[in-house]
């Protein structure tokens, strides 16, 4: 940070405050143009301090220390269903029979995304008598500001509808 | 005409089978699921069977005795590979 111009100090904390933000808004809320914003994100990525990826085709940027979490949490939102069990778990803690009744979804399904979205460390479980409360391990501001920006390609979606259909076909009604 | 014909059909059916492939294996990324994995093979094998329809027409120096034979083989194969990604159950 010591030999950093003002600007490029200021982008990286920027990026630290809201990782997971895109070039796009990077450059409106910064007020910067996009040459200039471009030039400083190359030299910060260079130094090892950003980490940026292109996503449902915006490009998202993060803090580097942040690189082994957002690789999980960009994996876990390309699919359809996950995307809309985070957003509903950012709205508080819910119980496996909540998420399904709220998502019209069978408990073997949710029990496959759960099981994904535990795996790769998105979401806790903790069990309570009978039931599995999931709650958020991640910051609920980065899910909902990369999930918003999120759009996800004709392939994206038909790959999605194959899952679905798959877990149809084997029990698991999707969504 | 009617050769000009097929061959145009032909063509639709390997794009068709070329796209259904990469969905399957964008699908398979993302899920890591068996049953998309069978799909995938059995989609790929459509486009192998397809090619292989086409060959007498490129060498018909050819035995076609035993490219229909071997048509008829994949698609055992890919009825088959069809068959187990349904049983598969999802997982």
């Amino acid at each position: 940070m010591r030999d950093m111009t003002e600007t490029r100090k200021r982008i990286l904390e920027y990026i630290q405050k809201n990782p997971g933000i895109t070039f796009r808004k990077l450059a409106e809320e910064l007020n910067l143009g996009i040459g200039n914003l471009q030039y400083h994100l190359n030299v910060l990525e260079k130094n090892g301090l950003i980490k940026s990826k292109k996503v449902g085709g915006k490009r998202h940027i993060f803090p580097a220390e942040f690189e082994r979490e957002y690789e999980a949490l960009l994996r876990v939102i390309s699919n359809k269903t996950q995307r809309k069990i985070l957003l509903l778990l950012a709205t508080g803690s819910k119980t496996q029979t909540e998420i399904a009744k709220e998502l019209n979804l069978t408990q073997a399904t949710i029990n496959y995304h759960m099981k994904i979205l535990n795996e790769n460390n998105i979401v806790e479980r903790e069990r309570d008598g009978k039931n599995v409360i999931y709650t958020l391990k991640y910051d609920i501001n980065t899910i909902i500001r990369v999930i918003s920006e999120y759009r996800p390609s004709l392939w994206d979606k038909l790959s999605d509808n194959l899952i679905a259909l798959l877990l149809e076909i084997g029990g698991r009604k999707n969504d | 005409m009617i050769e000009h014909l097929n061959l145009i059909l032909d063509l639709i059916v390997i794009t068709f089978a070329v796209m259904l492939s990469f969905i399957s294996w964008i699908a398979y990324k993302k899920s890591h699921l068996k049953s998309v994995l069978f799909l995938l093979l059995a989609f790929a094998f459509f486009i192998v069977k397809k090619a292989l329809e086409n060959i007498p027409a490129l060498l018909p120096t050819l035995q076609k005795d035993y490219i229909e034979v071997g048509v008829t083989l994949i698609e055992v194969v890919i009825l088959g590979l069809f068959f187990v990604a349904i049983a598969k159950k999802g997982d």
